[in-house]
């Protein structure tokens, strides 16, 4: 079975970290972990370079490359065979993918450390479907568990669902209460937010909340220079982030005080 | 060769055969890399060796790369801390994997299912994975690399951080 690269959305949010196999120009294989895969079109992808690191050296050397990429809900496994075309350190694809890793970083204090050095852009040769990788769920488990027990329907049924909802608001305190409960109901998002600028971009003003025990409504946020919400709020282009506890995990690993204990743990290793 | 670095520490050993996330890099004769998930991993008694799993479904271009050349990597790394390791060698020995490695492949995969819930991966889904039939590689190891998400990845784990693999 051979996918459609677009069909594989899901598996460029960056929830599971994909897998890069490269090999040098003398023939030693290496394979490493790769934060992000992103998809540029039907033929082409870009991976993301923080470090100069072996891949990316290999990558130099001999251009061939192949990817493991998850689906974060049914764990299928995609392999794409590559080739390394350019790097890009401007433009769309590289501003797109420098944001996310903006985010990351500046959640942990570690803006311009953890950065994006290139978007290294790929042919994609080929795409398999790795046959076999994970059973089917059994009859009695949910086949999706990672949505709601219903999640029902697909994305554009369920947007058409959300639209109507807001369509019936008579104010906008309503609009924006039904908008969440919809996105609940419909996309099981739990948690949600609507922040508004206020104060030229200084501060963020909570219009709406859904599912926090306590009404946030009001609440003001300060938006730092390089905060979390900096990054989220002050690029023109919708930012996802896959999640928190994972991006904080991976800075922290990154950064200097959990490092030196991880560096300590690595010490014992010898 | 970092001989220093053999035989592996007890340490070392227990990290790699807790039910770590686990990564098989190979290539074919004409230097096409291949990746594939690995499904149990053990230090072989001498503390110079692995026994690497690695399934048959999936696995096809894996055991063709082995069989042609025996390069191999494997990247082991923890999901909770990101703590990794990468080790290199060459194949000395491939056969089926035997009941017995059954048992141990299953156990790999209970351990891997605990460390991923608390990352949001449900054990309803990854005791789901594949993991038989599989074959059993051993691989002489030759070089092994601490890859920890960072600047100094790459640091080769032999002699005080002397190496620099990057």
């Amino acid at each position: 079975m051979t996918p459609r690269l677009e069909s594989l959305d899901r598996c460029f949010q960056g929830i599971m970290p994909g897998a890069i196999a490269t090999c040098d120009a003398s023939g030693v294989p290496n394979i490493s972990y790769v934060s992000q895969v992103h998809y540029i079109d039907e033929r082409h992808v870009a991976l993301s370079c923080q470090f100069f690191n072996k891949t990316r050296q290999n990558l130099d050397e001999n251009p061939l490359a192949c990817v493991e990429l998850y689906d974060p809900v049914t764990w299928e496994c995609y392999r794409l065979r590559l080739r390394f075309d350019h790097s890009e350190t401007s433009g769309p694809v590289f501003e797109c993918m420098s944001a996310r890793i903006e985010a990351i970083a500046s959640h942990t204090g570690m803006s311009g450390v953890f950065r994006l050095l290139s978007a290294d852009v790929c042919e994609v040769l080929e795409v398999e479907w790795v046959a076999d990788f994970i059973l089917p769920p059994r009859d009695d488990e949910s086949g999706t568990p990672l949505f709601a027990d219903d999640a029902p329907i697909n994305e554009l049924r369920g947007l058409q669902l959300v639209s109507e909802r807001i369509n019936q608001a008579k104010d906008l305190d309503t609009l924006l209460s039904n908008a969440l409960a919809a996105l609940d109901e419909v996309f099981a998002f739990r948690h949600s937010m609507i922040l508004v600028p206020e104060d030229g971009r200084h501060r963020l003003v909570t219009l709406a909340s859904h599912g926090y025990p306590s009404q946030a409504v009001g609440a003001e946020v300060p938006v730092g220079e390089r905060s979390f919400l900096a990054m989220v709020f002050l690029p023109t282009h919708a930012l996802a982030m896959a999640s928190k506890r994972s991006a904080r995990s991976i800075g922290e690993s990154v950064s200097p005080q959990p490092r030196r204990r991880l560096e300590c743990r690595a010490e014992a290793w010898r | 060769m970092s001989e220093s670095i053999l035989p592996l520490s007890a340490g070392l050993s227990a990290f790699i055969e807790s039910g770590l996330s686990m990564l098989i890099g190979t290539r074919g004769p004409d230097l096409t890399p291949e990746s594939l998930r690995g499904v149990g991993i053990a230090v072989t008694k001498d503390g110079r060796g692995l026994t690497v799993f690695v399934p048959l479904r999936g696995g096809t271009r894996t055991l063709a790369n082995l069989g042609d050349n025996g390069r191999i990597a494997v990247t082991l790394s923890r999901p909770t801390t990101h703590e990794t390791i990468q080790i290199k060698g060459v194949v000395a020995r491939i056969e089926d994997a035997t009941e017995d490695d059954r048992a141990s492949l299953d156990r790999y995969l209970e351990a891997f299912s605990r460390i991923l819930t608390p990352c949001g991966m449900p054990a309803t889904v990854t005791r789901r994975l594949v993991n038989w039939p599989a074959v059993a590689v051993t691989v002489a190891i030759e070089d092994v690399f601490v890859q920890t998400p960072g600047p100094r990845a790459g640091t080769r784990l032999a002699g005080p951080l002397r190496g620099v693999h990057r």
